[in-house]
C-alpha cells in the first residue's frame, strides 16, 4: 500500500469535505424521494379505484344527469333500475354470457394445460401461441372477423356469438392460469394414482383435480368476470336480444348520461368485488395477481 | 434355481430420450421372492428401468415381461405392479386410510372390505394409529411407511421401490432398511429396490444388479459381486479402494511356470514391479490399474519410526536414511512400503488413516481399522504397509478385471 | 420436498417431460378443444375477414360482391384522405400510452412487491379491482369526474393548484387518461408478478452494500423486472393501438383510432375497406410487437454478455 500517494489530491479534499452535512443531505434526498415515490403510488391506487367510487356514489345521486358529488341522495335509480325490462333484459344476458364462458373457457384451458405438459419444447410454445395470439389482436378487429364470419351462418347476434367472443379472452387466461398451477403440481402424484390402478380420467378426478382446485377456481373466476366486462367484441357480436350489460351502458351513455348506469355499473361492481373476494379467500390476493 | 419363477422379465430394453441413451440393451431377470437390487450412481438408468418395469417409460426397443405376461406397451394401471416412490407421492387430498385403500378403490372394491384390508396393512407397517391423519402431519419416516402400505395394498406381484429411503436421515434409513427386509421375508413379495448407496444394497438384496452408464454390468448376489467385480467400475462403486496406475513394460514368461506367458507391469507411484500371469490381451505399454483394498493393508508403526522428533530432522533426511528398507519385494507373496501417517480421521465406529508414500510424495494410501482393532497412530508417525500381492485386483485398460 | 439431491439428472428430466403414462398420444387428445376452439372462433374468421378483404365493394345493396377477388377494400384507404393521418395518429397514441403504462405499472408493481402485509394486499387489491371493472364503467366514471364541472378540476381549484379549470376531456388528455385505465392494471400484474420470483432481500442486500435505494432499484430490481414489462408492455401497445373505447367517449373527432375507423366503415357498409383497414392495423400490431421482442432479446443478451 502507498501510504503517500503524491498523485492522490483529491484525498486532502475529500477529507475536508464536512462529512456529516454529507450524510444528512443523502439522507433527506433518500427521504424526500421515498415520499415523492409514495405520493406517486398513492395516487394511481386513488386513480385505479375511484372509477368504483364514483359510480357508487352517483348511483345514489337524486338527479337526472348523474353528477359528482351529487347534490341530494336517493335511491330512485335503483327503482327504475328494477322497473327497467331493458336492463334487467342485459343483466340476463350477462350472466347467461358469463356461464356459457365461464364453462367454454375452463374446460379448454383446462384440458389445454394438460395436453401441453406432454409435448416438447417448441411444440409447446407453438400451443401457447396460438393461445395467446387473440389477446393481442385488437378487439375491434375480432368483433368485426366474428361479425363478418358468424354472420355467413346467420350467428352473428346469437349467444353463441357473445360465448365465442368473450371465451376468445377468457381462454387465454383461464389456459395460463391452469398451467401456473399444474406447475406446481407434483406429477409423481399422478403416477402414483396410475401404478395403483387408476384410468388417467380417475386419476384426474381422484388426485390431480383436488390438488390443483384453487387454480380452477381461479380459471372459472377469471373467465366469469372476463365475460361480465367485456365491451368492444360484444358490441359488435350481440343484437337487442342479446346485449350485455357493458353495451347497454354504453349505447346509454352515447344519448344521454342515464343515472341508472351508475345503478347498474354499481351492481356489476358488487359482482366483481364478490368474485374477488371469493378468488382471495380460495387462492390468496397475490396468487391471483401472479398468476393472470 | 431353475424351478424359481422369474417375476420380471427386461428383454433387451432401450430406453432413449432424443440424444441420450438412458438405458442400454438392459436384460434383466428377477425371481419370484427374492429382493432384487438395482445399484448404480446418478444418471446410470436404474430409475429409468423401474419406471420401464412400471410401465411410465415405454422401451424403444425390447420387451417388458411380468409374471409371464408381456406388458410392453400396456399402461401402468394396467400391470401387476406397484411403485414406492422416492418422494413417496402420498395424496395431500387424502387421509392415511384413503392413501392406502386408493389402489382397492380404483379396483371396485367396496368401501367397508377396502377399509378393513387397508387397516390389516397399516398395521403391517405400524401406523394402526394414524388413520385419519392427513399425509403433511406425517414424518418422513411415516410417510415412507404409508407409502409402502398403500403399495402393498394392492397384492403387487412385484413390489418396485425407487429409492425409497433416500430423503430419510442415516440413523431412521437403517432402521427402515431392517424393517422393509423383514416385511419382505415375512409376505414374500419380490422387490426391485433402486438405489445409489452400496450400504443399503449390501444390506437387503438377495442379489444386486451393479448398473452403469445404461448398462446392466454385473449380477450377482452381494458376496459374489464384491469379492469378484467383473470390472473396474463396480470395484470402485462398491466401497473405496486404493487404486495405483501401473504401465506393462514387457513380457515375458511366468516366473514360476514357465509354460505361461506373464507381462511385468511397473507402478511408478510405489516404485515396484509385478509379473501378471495369464494376461494374454495385454501388450506393452498398456495400462494397468491395481485396486488395493484397505482391508488387506496391514498397518504397523514403524520402530524408531516414533522415535523421530517433530520439530527435529525434516523428512528428506528420514527418506533418505531409510530407502534401502522401502521396498520388500518377493518375501511371501507380500510387498511392503514405508510412509508417513498424513491424517487420522474418526468416521464413528471405524478409524481412517492416511498414509504418504516415502516412494512418491503425490501418492496416498488410506487403511481402515474399526475402533476395537485400531493402531494408536496419530499424524506424523511413520509406518510400515504392507499387503499380499495376490490379493490386489488388477483392471486391464478397458476397465474390465485381468484374473490372475 | 428434498428430491433434488438424489435422482439422476436424466431420470428427473425424463420425469418432467413426460409426466404422464406410456400412452402420449392420449394426452395430445386434450389439446383437441383448445385447438378447435381457437381454429372455428380465431383463425378461420380472421381468415375470413383476410379473404374479404380482397373482395369486390357492392355497388347496390349488401356489403360485398360474394367470390370476387379485388383490391378495392386496399385502394380505398390509398385513397382515403384520413386513414393516413388516423394511422400515424393512432399508432403514436400506442407508443405513448404504452410507455406510460409500463413506466407507471412497473413503479406500482415494485411499491407492491416492497410493501408487506395488508398494504400489499390492498394495492394489489386496487389493480384487481380496476382490472375487473368493465371499461365501460371506467370511462364513464372517468368522464364524470374529468369533466370542467367535475371532481377533479373542482379539487384543483379549491386546492388552489389551478386558478382556472382544465380541458381534460373531448382531447388528448382524456383519451390517454382514458386508455390508461383500461391497460394500467395488466401492465402492474405483468410485472408484478416476475417480481414475486425475486428475493427481497436481494434489495436489502444491496442497499446493505452501500447502494442507493434508486440504484438497488436499478441493478437489481430492473433486470428482473424486464420480461414482465416486457409483457405489460406488449400487451400495452396491442391494446392501445386497438384502442376503441377511450377516444370514442373521452375524445373528439380529432383523436379518431384506426378502430374507431374499421367501425365505420363497417356501419358504411364497405365491408373491403374495414376488412382491409382491419388487416393492416392488425398487421401493423404484431409486427411492431414482434420487432420489439427481437430489440428486448438482443438487449437483453448483450446486457447479459
Amino acid at each position: 500500500m502507498s501510504d503517500e500517494s503524491p498523485t492522490r489530491t483529491d484525498g486532502a479534499g475529500e477529507t475536508a469535505r464536512p462529512g456529516p452535512t454529507t450524510g444528512q443531505s443523502l439522507f433527506r434526498r433518500v427521504n424526500v424521494g421515498r415520499w415523492l415515490f409514495r405520493a406517486g403510488v398513492g395516487t394511481v391506487f386513488v386513480f385505479l379505484l375511484a372509477p368504483v367510487v364514483v359510480v357508487a356514489v352517483t348511483s345514489f345521486g337524486d338527479s337526472i344527469t348523474p353528477s359528482f358529488p351529487p347534490a341530494e341522495f336517493s335511491t330512485r335509480w335503483y327503482e327504475s333500475f328494477l322497473e327497467s325490462s331493458r336492463w334487467q333484459r342485459a343483466a340476463r344476458n350477462s350472466l347467461i354470457a358469463a356461464v356459457g364462458t365461464t364453462v367454454l373457457a375452463t374446460v379448454a384451458g383446462t384440458t389445454a394445460a394438460l395436453g401441453v405438459s406432454n409435448l416438447s419444447a417448441r411444440a409447446e410454445g407453438a400451443v401457447l401461441g396460438l393461445a395467446v395470439l387473440p389477446l393481442l389482436v385488437p378487439g375491434v378487429v375480432l368483433g368485426s372477423s366474428l361479425l363478418v364470419f358468424l354472420g355467413e351462418f346467420g350467428l352473428q347476434q346469437s349467444y353463441l356469438a357473445v360465448i365465442a367472443a368473450h371465451s376468445l379472452w377468457a381462454t387465454p387466461l383461464a389456459f395460463s392460469v391452469v398451467r401456473a398451477s399444474l406447475s406446481r403440481f407434483d406429477p409423481r402424484l399422478r403416477e402414483a394414482a396410475l401404478d395403483l390402478g387408476a384410468s388417467p380420467t380417475r386419476a384426474f378426478v381422484e388426485v390431480v383435480a383436488p390438488n390443483i382446485r384453487s387454480g380452477l377456481l381461479a380459471a372459472a373466476l377469471i373467465a366469469f368476470v372476463v365475460s361480465l366486462q367485456e365491451f368492444v367484441m360484444t358490441l359488435f357480436v350481440s343484437g337487442r336480444d342479446t346485449r350485455t350489460i357493458p353495451v347497454l351502458a354504453w349505447n346509454e351513455l352515447r344519448n344521454t348520461l342515464d343515472p341508472v348506469v351508475s345503478v347498474v355499473s354499481t351492481l356489476l361492481v358488487l359482482v366483481v368485488v364478490l368474485a374477488v373476494i371469493i378468488g382471495t379467500l380460495v387462492v390468496g390476493i397475490e396468487r391471483l395477481a401472479a398468476d393472470t | 434355481m431353475g424351478s424359481v419363477r422369474t417375476v420380471v422379465e427386461l428383454d433387451g430394453v432401450r430406453v432413449e430420450y432424443g440424444e441420450l441413451v438412458a438405458v442400454r440393451d438392459l436384460s434383466l431377470s428377477v425371481r419370484d421372492g427374492e429382493l432384487f437390487c438395482l445399484l448404480g450412481p446418478s444418471g446410470c438408468g436404474k430409475t429409468t428401468t423401474l419406471r420401464t418395469i412400471a410401465g411410465f417409460e415405454s422401451p424403444d426397443t425390447g420387451q417388458v415381461v411380468l409374471d409371464g405376461r408381456t406388458v410392453t406397451d400396456l399402461a401402468p394401471y394396467a400391470r401387476d405392479c406397484a411403485t414406492v416412490f422416492q418422494d413417496w407421492a402420498l395424496f395431500p387430498n387424502k387421509t392415511v386410510i384413503e392413501n392406502v385403500a386408493f389402489g382397492q378403490k380404483m379396483a371396485g372394491v367396496g368401501k367397508t372390505e377396502r377399509r378393513e384390508q387397508a387397516r390389516d396393512h397399516l398395521e403391517t407397517v405400524e401406523m394402526g394409529d394414524y388413520e385419519d391423519a392427513r399425509p403433511a402431519e406425517l414424518s418422513g419416516g411415516q410417510k415412507q411407511r404409508i407409502a409402502l402400505a398403500r403399495s402393498l395394498a394392492v397384492n403387487p406381484n412385484v413390489l418396485l421401490l425407487d429409492e425409497p429411503l433416500s430423503n430419510l436421515d442415516k440413523r431412521l434409513r437403517e432402521t427402515m432398511q431392517l424393517e422393509i427386509k423383514e416385511i419382505q421375508e415375512r409376505l414374500d413379495t419380490p422387490m426391485v429396490y433402486v438405489t445409489h448407496d452400496q450400504e443399503e444394497a449390501f444390506t437387503l438384496a438377495d442379489r444386486i444388479g451393479v448398473m452403469n452408464d445404461g448398462r446392466l454390468v454385473q449380477v450377482g448376489d452381494p458376496e459374489t459381486v464384491y469379492d469378484d467385480p467383473v470390472d473396474q467400475f463396480v470395484e470402485s462403486f462398491l466401497g473405496n479402494s486404493n487404486f495405483l496406475s501401473g504401465r506393462v513394460v514387457g513380457s515375458g514368461t511366468d516366473r514360476h511356470d514357465t509354460a505361461r506367458r506373464a507381462v511385468t507391469v511397473e507402478f511408478p507411484a510405489v516404485g515396484a514391479e509385478t509379473q501378471l500371469s495369464a494376461a494374454n490381451s495385454l501388450a506393452t505399454g498398456d495400462e494397468v490399474t491395481a485396486s488395493v483394498r484397505p482391508e488387506i493393508v496391514e498397518l504397523s508403526p514403524l520402530s524408531g519410526g516414533t522415535a523421530v522428533s517433530p520439530d527435529g530432522g525434516t523428512p528428506e533426511a528420514d527418506t533418505t536414511e531409510q530407502h534401502n528398507t522401502d521396498i520388500e519385494q518377493g518375501a511371501g507373496n507380500r510387498m511392503a512400503l514405508i510412509g508417513t501417517v498424513l491424517d487420522v480421521v474418526y468416521r464413528g465406529s471405524s478409524i481412517r488413516y492416511q498414509v504418504g508414500v516415502d516412494t512418491n510424495e503425490s501418492v496416498e494410501l488410506f487403511v481402515e481399522r474399526s475402533v476395537a482393532r485400531a493402531p494408536d497412530l496419530s499424524a506424523g508417525d511413520r509406518v510400515r504397509l504392507s499387503w499380499d500381492i495376490t490379493a490386489v485386483y488388477y483392471f486391464g485398460p478397458d476397465g474390465a478385471r485381468i484374473r490372475v | 420436498m428434498s428430491d433434488v439431491d438424489t435422482a439422476s439428472g436424466t431420470d428427473r428430466v425424463r420425469a418432467a417431460l413426460q409426466a404422464a403414462s406410456g400412452s402420449i398420444s392420449r394426452t395430445r387428445l386434450l389439446l383437441i378443444p383448445l385447438l378447435l376452439f381457437d381454429l372455428l372462433v380465431f383463425v378461420v374468421p380472421m381468415g375470413y375477414l383476410l379473404r374479404i378483404s380482397f373482395a369486390k365493394r357492392s355497388v347496390g345493396g349488401g356489403a360485398l360482391q360474394k367470390g370476387t377477388w379485388s383490391f378495392d377494400g386496399y385502394q380505398y384507404l390509398l385513397d382515403s384522405s384520413v386513414v393516413g393521418t388516423v394511422f400515424r395518429w393512432t399508432l403514436l397514441f400506442g407508443v405513448v400510452a404504452t410507455l406510460l403504462a409500463v413506466a407507471i405499472g412497473t413503479l406500482y408493481a415494485y411499491a407492491a412487491w416492497r410493501a408487506s402485509g395488508t398494504t400489499r394486499t390492498i394495492l394489489l387489491a386496487g389493480v384487481v379491482m380496476s382490472m375487473f371493472t368493465t371499461l365501460v364503467v371506467k370511462l364513464f366514471a372517468a368522464r364524470l369526474m374529468l369533466s370542467p364541472e367535475g371532481a377533479v378540476n373542482d379539487t384543483l381549484l379549491a386546492t388552489g393548484v389551478l386558478d382556472g379549470r382544465l380541458l381534460l376531456v373531448n382531447n388528448e388528455i382524456g383519451v390517454l387518461i382514458g386508455q390508461l385505465y383500461i391497460v394500467l392494471p395488466y401492465t402492474v400484474l405483468a410485472v408484478y408478478s416476475v417480481l414475486t420470483g425475486l428475493d427481497e432481500g436481494l434489495v436489502e442486500a444491496a442497499n446493505d452494500l452501500g447502494a442507493t435505494p434508486v440504484r438497488a432499484i436499478r441493478e437489481v430490481v430492473l433486470p428482473h423486472a424486464v420480461p414482465g414489462m416486457a409483457v405489460g408492455g406488449i400487451i400495452a401497445f396491442a391494446w392501445s393501438a386497438g384502442a376503441f373505447a377511450a377516444p370514442l367517449l373521452l375524445g373528439s373527432a380529432s383523436e379518431r383510432t384506426v378502430a374507431i375507423e374499421v367501425q365505420n366503415l363497417l356501419g358504411q357498409f364497405n365491408y373491403p375497406g374495414a376488412a382491409a383497414l382491419a388487416v393492416v392495423l392488425t398487421t401493423v400490431v404484431l409486427v411492431v410487437l414482434a420487432l420489439g421482442i427481437a430489440w428486448l432479446r438482443r438487449r437483453g443478451g448483450l446486457r447479459d454478455v
